[in-house]
């Protein structure tokens, strides 16, 4: 299950990302949390999601971000 | 559809451009169109920059990126505009320096400035996104080059005055500046693959890329007096403004429709 959040995040983003950023980035990101994709817990999503929504903001804006945000939110 | 519309126009636009520099009517005619194409390109570019920006919420820490680059375009075309003033309603000949290399001049701060915190913001963003090397190897044989066959004789010149050479060296020095930032960008949007964050920087730094060699393949070729109103590098003006115009487009639909709407162009 917690490994499909992963997934999960990795289908919203790579329309935006392409694939290899956006698993790349899920794994540094996850890594900054001290975990795995694959061992993300629903508690650390938020500040994934969170730290997702940053590095998205300065390419697409915030209004934009914030919509990405709340698809990503729906996941759990 | 807009975006669509106004794709199709900036590719007639160009088309239109390219017609008249392979055609080559008389002199004054083609003065005359070369000159209102490289304004307008450079106008395009400005007024779509200008168009993404407000895109962009206040809050938004690109924002002010945008509207540098923004101010960079208009800059450039202010140049035009006094050149081809200078060159086809006063009918002499643009000294060096003028009033049209103050505007161009200042442009090159503006986008530099643009591009590097752009890059910066890119590389701090947190998404796993990095400089390629490449872009520095490209950025030092491009020094090379412009230093050997730009800034060199111009130094060695004995001719030119203190003020003429210092214009003269500041084309190749913010090119080289500019072609350093818009490589490094290109490079990294690439890294996107068929995500579309990439798509617009593409353009627009592939439009800074083509002018800052356009710029140079000038220089030189005006330094050999070998060049002439007409010669097919002022195109490079034109379709630097057409790219960038095409991806300050692209940046805006992405920003306010996201990445359907630019699959869909």
């Amino acid at each position: 299950m917690a490994g499909s959040t992963a997934e999960r995040l990795e289908e919203i983003l790579t329309p935006y990302l392409g694939r290899t950023v956006a698993q790349t980035t899920i794994r540094m990101q996850c890594k900054a949390l001290n975990t795995t994709p694959e061992s993300l817990s629903a508690s650390q999503l938020p500040s994934l999601i969170d730290r997702l929504t940053i590095g998205l903001r300065v390419f697409v804006g915030a209004d934009k971000a914030n919509q990405i945000r709340t698809s990503m939110s729906a996941i759990h | 559809m807009k975006g669509k519309f106004a794709g199709a126009m900036i590719i007639l636009f160009f088309l239109i451009s390219l017609t008249i520099y392979l055609v080559k009517p008389d002199e004054t005619t083609l003065k005359i169109l070369g000159n209102a194409a490289q304004t307008i390109a450079g106008l395009l570019a400005a007024v779509y920059l200008f168009r993404t920006a407000s895109a962009f919420s206040r809050e938004d820490s690109v924002r002010p990126y945008w509207l540098w680059l923004a101010a960079g375009y208009v800059l450039n075309a202010l140049g035009f505009i006094t050149y081809a003033l200078w060159e086809t309603v006063l009918g002499l000949e643009v000294p060096t320096p003028s009033l049209a290399d103050l505007f161009w001049g200042l442009s090159y701060p503006a986008l530099i400035y643009g591009s590097l915190a752009m890059l910066r913001t890119y590389v701090n963003s947190g998404l796993a996104v990095r400089i390629n090397p490449l872009s520095w190897v490209g950025t030092l044989v491009v020094f090379l080059a412009a230093g050997y066959f730009l800034m060199l004789p111009t130094l060695q010149d004995t001719e030119a005055g203190l003020l003429e050479k210092f214009v003269l060296l500041l084309y190749p020095v913010g090119d080289v500046f500019l072609f350093a930032a818009s490589t490094a960008i290109a490079l990294m949007m690439r890294q996107f693959g068929s995500g579309k964050l990439g798509a617009p920087w593409t353009f627009i730094a592939l439009g800074m890329i083509t002018v800052t060699l356009g710029d140079m393949v000038y220089t030189y070729l005006s330094a050999q007096d070998l060049y002439e109103t007409g010669n097919l590098v002022d195109l490079s003006w034109v379709l630097q403004g057409c790219l960038v115009a095409w991806g300050g487009i692209l940046q805006y639909r992405l920003v306010k429709e996201g990445p359907a709407a630019n699959s869909a162009a």
